[in-house]
Parts: structure tokens; sequence; C-alpha cells
């Protein structure tokens, strides 16, 4: 191709773009005429789409403003509540077979007439431990027909997410011991005493009975803390539980340790803490924590108790050695699995035998499935007794909750005690790891208040 | 670029449209459509769902603009997505600032803590980079908890008021769709274009041979600082987002492993791809949520199994799919898409 042409057809292809060229005339009319019907249908298209969206936004607002209404209730078909676990997440350790232990205590409720006849009805979900997805399960659970009237949480770290929308959607819950899960007052009560108030009880049964018995090298008892580095784990590491443990006449390390929720080996946090001479270890964790602290302390050939909380029971005991666990102690909120004689122990073990539950599902958490479905059943059955179906809602039970005092569930596992002051439980057994069991120390005690100060209010 | 036949580019106008054809308008005006009516047909978990993959979108946007396009590695992206949780979460609580102006604040914030940690870029790169920003990933923590706990709640969760745009308030998983989908779509859209700029084009030079680019004229320094931060203002807004969608922050949600799996998003969508992006962040997040549906499932028929291993099912689904998938299509589910776009181009013949 020669110079010539080539210069001849770039002039062309300008002129086409820019339409100068007489030939091509009816290309521009026809560009500009598709042009400005594009303009105007973009338009038209935007318009329809914003307006679609902001109809779309509006419906959902009229539904939930619909939705939120009272509705009458009459006599239901069933009741329900709600549970968000965790089988398949970081806590599946301590909540194996979760699903079916409520399942069976609603199945044994409704075997002993149900809320005034009605079925006690209970949902789990599985969150994996993850916020986003319990979130989008609580929003399906809360288009359940019949609405949900309770949620439990088993996660500490989702119960303090959920906290507010608790108290927006009137939705009375349970949730484990963070204090930041149920405070500021709103919707959610503790079903054991918080993280500090158990480690709280094991100060003072060792300033009460321990140190004056067993303790005389003359110093204070030095105490190092290992401790989870999750909402879970750093819900002790405030001013009160530090005041609390040195007013018992204790020695507390500082600053405390942390390790990851995940994390197997703590030896350099252990090390740490027995460079500072420490005589004794607080752990605030479950599942794999006590194990990995008690390992870690055996790597270092090193023999130190280890005293834990809620979370420190056989789901966490049998990940070591027993000849590790000589010495340890834990505060619990209910009895163990090793007092065979207890009659709820003596119920579940039959329950479990009956089921073919598996052994390791022998959890503290699956004691207060139990315990919780029973609750339920007394506050609602009394609602409906004394203010009838249409009183039957979040805030009358949350409204019954707070006159609970003392009351025991059948099996006599779990007492409970809340206030609108106090919204957690206060009792609690301080226990000793002995001869590859879990013992008693004390009685059922009340647990020292160590809500943060702000709390308090 | 390829183009359907039959279809001419004849302006400039029309080679830099998105959009070309009117079976593209027609399949995007019908896709708007149904994004926008989604919640009147979509169970509500799904749309919360949706909610988080439009989160997670604008921060794999951010890591890709970073890692994709100017070839720096990252490993604190969960990290300046705290800093923009964290700083929307104080300007709405303490400073009872606007949502949408803390939402601007909040991309700038996090945008000004990455281009810190992106100073190292000059010097290093690859593995050591990645090293550089995990840093990030400790430090930042590190004094959200402790430096000022009266302010941040220290170690415990922070709470967040909900999202407000003058008297409206977005407390539902449905109304907050309403912001976050459209949000996530114009981050998109920015990202499309930056990827087409001079600056997107200074990114890809600097990633292809960064002495190359240094012989042109480009200053390599100032676009990767540039490239830190337009990831992190992406990691701030989606942090944002994120802080008044679960509406209680804490450092448990801004780990090394989120980090990762952002990471690990960009790769099984397609490295240096936009749509790849999105499709990348939809794929993870719903075999993500389809192996937490499957495993109780499994765990139901098979009593038997212990605990340990129905709470490993699910990572176990879950990374065996992901491995399967990186060794299937290395290059991301775009580099599928567009074989499956081409293939049906081509039908029924092969060339």
């Amino acid at each position: 191709m020669s110079r010539a042409q080539k210069s001849s057809r770039a002039r062309s292809r300008d002129n086409n773009e820019e339409g100068a060229d007489g030939g091509w005339g009816w290309l521009k009319i026809l560009n500009k005429r598709r042009e400005k019907m594009k303009t105007s249908g973009k338009i038209w298209v935007i318009g329809m789409v914003t307006a679609i969206m902001l109809l779309g936004a509006g419906f959902p607002l009229t539904q939930d403003t619909l939705q939120a209404a009272p509705a009458k209730i009459e006599k239901p078909e069933v009741v329900r509540w709600v549970v968000l676990t965790d089988m398949t997440g970081p806590y599946a350790g301590i909540l194996p077979q979760n699903n079916l232990y409520y399942e069976y205590a609603a199945e044994w409720v409704n075997a002993h007439g149900g809320v005034d006849g009605v079925p006690l009805e209970v949902a789990v979900y599985d969150t994996g431990g993850k916020l986003d997805r319990a979130l989008a399960l609580y929003e399906k659970a809360k288009t359940l027909k019949p609405r949900p009237l309770v949620t439990m949480c088993w996660i500490s770290g989702i119960s303090e997410g959920l906290h507010d929308l608790y108290i927006e959607d009137k939705m009375c819950a349970f949730t484990v011991s963070s204090d930041d899960a149920i405070y500021p007052r709103g919707n959610t009560f503790g079903v054991y005493p918080l993280y500090p108030d158990q480690i709280g009880a094991w100060a003072d049964y060792m300033a009460k009975e321990w140190i004056p018995k067993n303790w005389k090298k003359g110093r204070p008892l030095k105490v190092g803390i290992i401790t989870w580095d999750t909402t879970y784990g750093r819900a002790i590491l405030h001013q009160e539980f530090y005041d609390h443990i040195r007013a018992r006449g204790m020695e507390l390390i500082e600053p405390p340790e942390l390790f990851d929720i995940r994390a197997v080996d703590v030896t350099t946090q252990v090390t740490r803490v027995k460079e500072k001479g420490a005589d004794m270890i607080v752990s605030n964790s479950a599942v794999m924590g006590p194990a990995a602290v008690l390992k870690g302390i055996q790597k270092l050939g090193w023999n130190c108790p280890v005293i834990g909380s809620q979370g420190f029971d056989w789901s966490a005991a049998r990940q070591v050695e027993p000849k590790l666990l000589e010495g340890s102690m834990t505060t619990l909120g209910h009895p163990t699995w090793d007092q065979k004689d207890h009659p709820g122990i003596k119920f579940l073990d039959s329950l479990i035998e009956k089921k073919g539950l598996r052994p390791e599902s022998r959890t503290f958490c699956n004691i207060s499935a139990f315990s919780e479905t029973a609750l339920l059943q007394h506050v609602m059955t009394k609602i409906v007794k004394e203010k009838g179906w249409n009183n039957l809602n979040s805030m009358s039970i949350k409204d019954e909750l707070f006159k609970v005092k003392d009351w025991w569930d059948p099996w006599k596992l779990m007492p409970w005690t809340l206030s609108p002051d106090r919204m957690s439980r206060v009792h609690a057994i301080v226990y000793k790891f002995e001869g590859h069991k879990i013992l008693p120390l004390t009685d059922w005690v009340v647990c020292p208040d160590l809500r943060k100060a702000k709390y308090r209010k | 670029m390829y183009l359907p036949s039959g279809t001419y580019n004849v302006n400039y106008r029309q080679d830099m449209a998105f959009v070309r054809t009117r079976f593209h308008w027609g399949i995007s005006i019908t896709a708007l459509v149904l994004i926008a009516i989604m919640p009147l047909f979509v169970p509500i978990d799904f749309i919360t769902l949706t909610n988080f993959i439009g989160i997670t979108i604008i921060v794999t946007h951010g890591l890709n603009i970073l890692a994709g396009y100017a070839g720096q590695m990252s490993l604190g992206q969960s990290a300046f997505m705290m800093v923009g949780a964290y700083t929307s979460a104080i300007l709405t609580r303490h400073l009872g600032c606007p949502f949408l102006l803390a939402l601007l604040l909040s991309g700038l914030t996090a945008g000004v803590v990455g281009l810190i940690f992106g100073i190292p870029s000059l010097r290093v790169k690859g593995f050591y980079l990645a090293m550089a920003t995990l840093a990030a990933q400790f430090i930042i923590p590190w004094l959200v908890v402790n430096v000022r706990p009266d302010i941040t709640a220290g170690a415990q969760s922070f709470r967040v008021p909900a999202m407000t745009i003058g008297s409206m308030t977005f407390n539902t998983q449905t109304e907050m769709f309403y912001i976050i989908i459209p949000i996530a779509g114009l981050m998109t859209l920015f990202a499309k274009n930056l990827s087409r700029s001079k600056l997107g084009r200074a990114f890809v030079a600097i990633r292809d041979n960064d002495l190359a680019a240094e012989v042109q004229g480009i200053d390599i320094f100032r676009y990767k600082l540039i490239a830190f931060f337009i990831c992190s203002f992406y990691a701030g807004v989606g942090g944002s987002l994120w802080a008044h969608w679960v509406r209680a922050v804490n450092s448990d949600q801004f780990t090394l492993m989120h980090s990762i799996w952002f990471l690990g998003i960009i790769i099984v969508g397609g490295m240096g791809s936009i749509s790849g992006i999105v499709m990348g962040s939809v794929f993870i997040r719903l075999l993500d949520y389809l192996a937490a549906l499957i495993t109780p499932l499994i765990a139901k028929s098979m009593p038997a199994i212990s605990s340990q291993i129905e709470a490993s099912l699910t990572p176990i689904i879950f990374g065996f799919l992901v491995l399967l998938f990186v060794i299937l299509e290395p290059r991301g589910l775009y580099h599928r898409w567009e074989i499956l776009k081409a293939k049906y181009r081509m039908w029924p013949y092969s060339y």
C-alpha cells in the first residue's frame, strides 16, 4: 500500500469519526440520533433502577414495622427458642452434639407438660464460631413462625456483637460469661457467673482455706496469668479482678500473657511467668487452651497448677495426660461428670447410654442445655398461668427472669438467681483435679461481684 | 480485546465503554433490577451473606489493586480494615459524626496508615515486603487494644451505632443491603476505571518490571505508595461498613488469618482482574457457607465420628475444594470465565 493510499484511508477514518465528510453525513445524523436515544435511554434506566431500589428499601421498613407491632397470641401450636452454637469452629470441643442435647431437653420438657401443654421447640444453628454467620442465622431465626422468644448464644464474641441487636429486636437472650456480652444492661442474661467472678470465688477459697492450710513459704503466693487473646480470655483482665486477687493476699504477676485461640505451644509465655516466680497460673480459656498451658509447663519440666474457669472441665482436661492435671483447680457453675451420685449426672449418663451419645459430649455446655430448657419451661409456664398467653413474649420472659431466685432445675444441676442488677448467675463450686477426677472443694458458693466499675451503675 | 462478531468500536467512547451491546445493556439492567429487588424474594440469611460478600468485595478490590496491579505483597489488609472499623466506630459513637462522613474518613485514615507501612516497599519486595506488612497485623491490633482502651474499649468489643443517613436509620440486614451493595458497586466501578487510567497502567508497568518502569519515567516509589494508599483506603471503607454491619468490633475480627484469606480470594478469583475479584469473593464466601451447611448433615448421617473430626469437617471440605480449584484452574475464576465466553462466541466452530 502506497503512502498516499494510507494517508487517504487515515483521513477517511478521521472524517468518519468526526462526521465531517459529506459522503458520510447520513451516518453522522444516525450516530447523533443513536447517541441521543442512548442518553435518554440511560436516564430512563437509571431512573427506573433508583425507583425500584427506593421501593425495595421502603418495603422492608414497612415489613419490619409491621413485624414489630405486638401480635395478639392466642394459644399457639408451638413455643420456640433459638440456640446459636458452635459445633464446627474453635469452640466445637466444648459443644459436641450440642444440638442433640437441646433437642432431648425439649423432648423431656414436652413430655412433662411443655408450656401449659404447648410444646417448647428449639432451633439449634451452628455458627462455626463466626460472627458473620451468626448474624445471618440470627436474622433467619427471627423470620421463623412463630417468632422465637429467646435466643441463646454460646460464643462470647458473638454475644457481644448481638447485644445491641437483642435490644433493638426486643429479644430476650442467654449468653455465657463475658460481662461485655451482658452489660450495659440489655436483654441478655449469663447462664454462668462471669469469668472474673468464677476465678474470684477460687481466690476466696484460697484465702479462706487453701493458703492457711498449705502455703508455708512465708511470702505471698504468686499468681501468673496466661489467657486466651480473645474476648473470652481477656474477660478477666481488668482492675476489679486484679484488686480482688491482691485483696485475698496473693501477688499478681503483671503483665498478663496472652496466646492465640488455636495455639498449641505456649512455652514462651509459660517461660516468662516462670521466670517471674509464679506459683500458680490462671488461664481463662477452654478446649485446647488449658491443655496448651499444661503442656508448656510439662515441656519446661516444671510443676505448676493451672487455675481455670468454666471452660476448664473434662472437655479441656481430656486433652492432656492425667498426671499433669494433679493439683490444678477450676470453678464451675454445675456439678461435674465425676459426681456419679448426683441426680442430674445420673440422669444425663443414662440419657447418653440410652441415646447412644458420644462419651466426649460430657461437657459443661451440654449440662447447661438441660437446665436452661427447664428454666424456660418454668418461666414461660408461670407467665402463661399468671398473665395468659397474650402476655407471653420476650420482654415478659425477661421481666420474669429478673424474679428468679434460688431456682433449681428438676435435676438439681444449676441454681439460678438473676436480678435486674446482676444479670448473670451467681453460684458456683470450686473443684480440684485429683486421681483423674474433678472433685468439689467447696459446696455451692456465691461468687464475688467483679464486674467492671462502669457496669455497676 | 475480543469483540463479538458484528460489534465494532468506531470511536473512543465506544472503545472505553463498559457496556457495549444491547444484549449487554439488557443483562446489566436485568442484573441491577434483580439485585435491587433481591430482598423481596431471597431469605434473610442470604441477604446477610450478600452484605458480607459486598464488604469482602470492597476489601479484596483494594488488595487486588496493590497485589494484582502494582505487584506489591501485603499481609496486613485485615489490620488496615481494623483501622477503618475503629475510626468509624470512634467517629460515630464518640463524636456523633454522620455515617457517610465517617465512612470517607475511615478510608482516608486507613489509607494514611497504609502509606506508613508501604514505605519499606521502596527497598524491599516480594516475601520481604510481605514480612514488613505483616508487622501491621501485629502493631495495629496491639495499639488499638492497649494505647487508649478508654476510647477503643481495649480488649473488649466496641459497640458501634447503626448506619444513619439524615433521619433514616439502617439497622436491619435488608436496610443495610441498600447501603453496602451500592457502595460495593461504586468501589468496583472505581477500581475498574482506575485499572484503565494512567495510574493503573503505571501500576502494571511496575508490577511487570519495575526497572523498566523507572527507565520509562515512572516514579516507582510514588506510585507504590499510591497503591498502598488506595489498597488501605478500600480496606478502611470495608472496615467501616463491617463495623456498622456487625455493630460491635473487637480485635478478634481482624486477624492474620483474615488477611491470608483475602489474599486467597484474589488468587482464586484471578489476580489483576476486577471481575475475578467479585467472582472470587462470591465463590469463597458461598463455599464457606455451603461447607457449614453440609457439615452438620454429614455429622448427623455418621454419628459415630468424633467431635474433633466433626469440627474439622468444615475446614477440610473448604480446604479440599480450594485445593482442587487451585490445581485445576490456577489462573483463577476470571480466566475460566474468559474461556467460557470465548467458547460461546466461537460456537459451533472451534476457532
